[in-house]
């Protein structure tokens, strides 16, 4: 599970055929031009400003004619893809790596499309901002799509604040292909408020959170391991193991430096490389009760070895760099390594990075 | 607001509160009196709402919080998946405290028939679960290699994932057990009362024969490591104050593992100790005192490095009060129905929900059998039982604080005052539970470097200094 | 013999009987006397100090209280896993 790549890769066209509706469709032909990048759409050959290698065969794009533009929506060689439904959120997190604008992507017909091209059991990820906003449209869409392709998982991220009763109705028959991923910051309403910059956060998600759990939906906790986090980790962890247990998992990350975590790192970012006993202290009191656990965005060599096995290489190919040094390392094939945007923070980051 | 059901006891640290979904914190009497009350400051409703003691309604948040860690406790596996046979009551040695009244080795009519064995491998067939695990238990059930190859054989087949541990004295060491042993999901349990001297007292009564049972060890030990090879002593009550040799005696054999047990009352051993048994109540404060101060010294020598050691009663104490679904141990655990998960075949074919309650049966106290392979579970008797076994409703268990972590020994109950309805506090097992537990949690508010690290390796198997609990005292001034 | 009469506030009165009952049983010697009007109880056991004797009292009461007042919640989880 895990990883959670990001999203849209959007090439300009520099020549095309015919106006008209976008159309989805899986990459087949390509050839690489003086001109760019030649492929095969419905609407006959277009020509990209894109690289050899930038896309490959079974990608799956849409061509928005008006626009000019084709978006690469799912990676061919991957068991898990990323829709951004809406970049608008009620919530405006501290460190949030995408901070909310109003735009919205309700394309759902050819969502559709694209869903209907997927190879056999591959997992959709449904992010935002908050994509609940666009709940009367998601949840007819994901329902329909669940009775199309009942083969294929989905992985929801929201911050669970649109939950009401009659909700049951669509969790329930989806319990078993849906994956909440909910981020909780802390143990108590004033600390998660202050973080989320919404009044009441902490309530609302509580009864969020109950009515999956009396749905038995699967649900994945996330928790960003930071200053604004840190002295309140071992209360929050308390919390989850007592009241959270019906979680899957309860996965602990790392900042991505984009964003507002780009904007005030030194302010949030917290070096687990060199002070991990906090952390050590949430993942032990989670083993005690058997809640699993998770680390993401946790470069391998920063976790002590006694809990690398919760490691994640969670941070998406396309993404994931390495530094120099990790040359050297072992296990580099199951490490996450580092976001691209770590570069220009790098000096302020983690200080021990130690090939294994 | 409400508070949900909880208990409390008085420590020497200060009160402990617990509640019947296994929730725990410590305080004061001021606190206790205001609970008591209802009488309770905004800042404590909200710290008994987080430490699970308290909702501000009926299905909120915390209130189906609760109901989920009730029903973790409370859920028994209602799969049969763990057997014990007894395909012979002959047995080659002939120890003190002999607790399952064994007979002599040339005895005959004490074995499974081929009938009984038909029988028996015809029920694992029926069984609705796709693993099992597979005791023989005796007698000494070597004695009868030829039962033990075609079960086993008939089990792998049958099942997903079998396990089979093979209970005996190793009194002989026949090649047909090492070559039974040569498939990996076949364990050997055997007993070692400790250090040499007391294991040819209490077992072989030969030294002779002790050093050959310490050779048929040995070797086993070499060829298959400690991981296959478990072994476990039993403690008479005039060798309550050797529990630290005997642990010594583990370490030296480089063993992880001991399980400290007393000599139940069952057997040979009521009638080798009937005076020392009397008193129960005396008995089981020696015993807890005499297990204290043996896991002080176990606990001091995990940190001075060498092979870990882990106590199996406390790892089964912690599983009990920290892990969501520790619900096996049918010693530990309440409601605790017979039958539901685990049962014993004795070498008759006749059912039994346990170990100890066959053992009952072999002297002529009282017949618990529940049923038998030609004749099917005698459903009657099941719940009789079941009535019994209940912690929850029982008048000497309501207020106690350890109640959602502990269970009820009726069948202990039965062979010591014959019969059931004795009230709980003053008997062997209560009071040795109460003495257990109470070490347990004074350990665990202790907050003393080594207790952390020695609790940590006994809930979780890696022993490490960093904290698995969260803070749970609370301060009303 | 140690003595000592305690003031019971009238919320408590309904739980002193099942609490003589279950110190009687717990401690042997234990003796009560009638509570007077003023809902004063005298109690006096063997072996123990005035306040220890009295601490028992007052968890005796308090066990049988809480127990009875949070019998209702405690039947409806109960009954909620039967259902």
């Amino acid at each position: 599970m895990a990883g959670f790549t990001m999203i849209r890769h959007s090439f300009q066209i520099r020549e095309h055929d015919a106006a008209r509706e976008p159309v989805v469709f899986a990459l087949k032909e390509m050839t690489f031009t003086a001109g760019g990048l030649r492929i095969g759409s419905p609407y006959g050959d277009v020509v990209l400003a894109a690289m050899a290698g930038e896309l490959d065969r079974g990608d799956i794009l849409a061509l928005f004619p008006e626009e000019n533009r084709v978006v690469r929506w799912f990676f061919s060689d991957s068991l898990s893809h990323t829709l951004l439904l809406t970049e608008a959120c009620d919530q405006r997190c501290l460190m949030c790596s995408q901070p909310p604008r109003p735009h919205r992507y309700p394309f759902w017909k050819l969502y559709a499309q694209a869903l209907n091209l997927l190879p056999e059991g591959s997992q959709v990820g449904l992010s935002g901002g908050e994509p609940l906003l666009l709940k009367k449209e998601l949840v007819p869409w994901l329902l329909e799509m669940h009775r199309c392709r009942p083969d294929l998982t989905f992985h929801l991220l929201s911050n669970a604040q649109h939950l009401k009763l009659g909700d049951r109705d669509w969790i329930e028959p989806l319990r078993e292909v849906l994956l909440w991923g909910i981020p909780l910051y802390a143990g108590d309403a004033e600390r998660h408020d202050q973080i989320v910059f919404k009044k009441g956060a902490f309530e609302t998600l509580l009864s969020g959170l109950n009515l999956l759990a009396r749905c038995g939906s699967r649900v994945e906790l996330r928790s960003i391991v930071m200053q604004p986090t840190w002295t309140g980790l071992s209360a929050l962890a308390d919390f989850v193991t007592r009241h959270l247990r019906f979680i899957d998992y309860w996965a602990l990350m790392q900042l991505e430096p984009m964003g507002y975590a780009g904007e005030a790192w030194e302010g949030l970012f917290v070096d687990t490389s060199e002070h991990f006993a906090p952390v050590a202290t949430a993942l032990a009191m989670a083993q005690a009760v058997d809640v699993a656990t998770l680390l993401y965005n946790f470069p391998r060599c920063t976790v002590p070895e006694p809990w690398r096995d919760r490691v994640c290489a969670s941070v998406s190919d396309w993404k994931r760099r390495y530094l120099p040094q990790c040359g050297l390392c072992r296990e580099q094939s199951v490490c996450g390594g580092f976001f691209e945007s770590y570069w220009d923070r790098s000096h302020q980051g983690f200080q021990r990075i130690q090939p294994l | 607001m409400k508070l949900f059901p909880f208990q409390f006891r008085t420590l020497s640290s200060g009160v402990l509160f617990s509640n019947p979904a296994g929730d725990f914190f410590q305080s004061d009497e001021r606190l206790l009196g205001r609970m008591a009350v209802g009488d309770l400051q905004p800042t404590e409703w909200a710290f008994l709402q987080r430490q699970g003691f308290a909702c501000e309604d009926p299905g909120d948040f915390y209130y189906n919080s609760f109901r989920q860690r009730l029903h973790e406790k409370k859920a028994i596996p209602n799969r049969l998946n763990y057997i014990i046979a007894v395909p012979t009551l002959r047995c080659d040695l002939s120890c003190r405290y002999c607790q399952v009244s064994r007979v002599g080795e040339k005895v005959q009519g004490y074995d499974w028939s081929e009938e009984t064995l038909a029988r028996f491998l015809s029920f694992l067939d029926h069984l609705e679960s796709s693993t099992l695990k597979l005791e023989f238990q005796g007698g000494e059930p070597i004695l009868r290699m030829d039962l033990l190859e075609r079960i086993i054989a008939h089990c792998q087949e049958r099942f997903d994932a079998a396990e089979f541990v093979i209970c005996t004295a190793l009194n002989t060491l026949p090649n047909r057990l090492l070559r039974l042993m040569a498939q990996d999901n076949v364990y050997l349990s055997t007993s070692l009362d400790g250090p040499s001297e007391l294991h040819s007292r209490n077992r072989t009564r030969s030294p002779e024969a002790t050093r050959r049972f310490e050779n048929h060890l040995r070797r086993l030990l070499d060829s298959f490591g400690p991981e296959r090879i478990h072994f476990l002593p039993t403690v008479m009550p005039n060798d309550f104050h050797r529990l630290p040799e005997i642990i010594d005696a583990y370490r030296a054999w480089g063993c992880d593992g001991i399980y400290l047990r007393s000599a139940s009352f069952h057997g040979f051993a009521r009638k080798q100790l009937p005076t020392e048994m009397a008193d129960q109540s005396a008995l089981a404060d020696r015993w807890v005192a005499a297990y204290s101060v043996a896991m002080e010294h176990l606990f001091r020598c995990n940190t001075e490095g060498g092979p870990m050691i882990r106590e199996f009663n406390l790892s089964q104490m912690l599983r009990r009060i920290f892990k969501r679904s520790a619900n096996h141990h049918v010693d530990l655990r309440s409601p605790n129905p017979a039958a539901r998960d685990a049962l014993l075949v004795n070498w008759d074919g006749r059912f039994y929900p346990s170990d100890e309650a066959r053992m009952l049966a072999a002297i002529g106290h009282s017949d618990l059998s529940i049923g038998s392979l030609a004749c099917g579970y005698d459903q009657e008797k099941i719940a009789q039982l079941n009535w019994n076994q209940m912690n929850e409703v029982h008048e000497s268990c309501i207020h106690c604080v350890y109640q959602a972590y502990c269970g009820i020994d009726m069948i202990d109950d039965l062979a010591r005052c014959d019969r059931i309805d004795v009230p709980k506090e003053g008997s062997w097992f209560c009071r040795v539970q109460m003495g257990l537990f109470d070490f347990v949690f004074n350990k665990l508010l202790g907050n003393n470097p080594v207790d952390l690290f020695n609790l940590s390796g006994h809930l979780n198997g890696h022993f490490s200094h960093t904290p698995f609990y969260g803070r749970f005292y609370y301060d009303p001034a | 013999m140690c003595r000592v009469s305690i003031n019971i506030h009238q919320s408590f009165h309904i739980f002193i009987a099942p609490a003589l009952v279950r110190l009687g049983a717990m401690c042997s010697g234990f003796q009560w006397e009638e509570m007077r009007s003023d809902g004063t109880l005298i109690l006096q056991a063997p072996d123990v100090t005035p306040e220890s004797l009295s601490q028992q009292f007052w968890h005796q009461i308090y066990r049988e209280r809480i127990y009875t007042e949070t019998l209702p919640i405690r039947q409806a989880l109960f009954q909620s896993f039967a259902s």
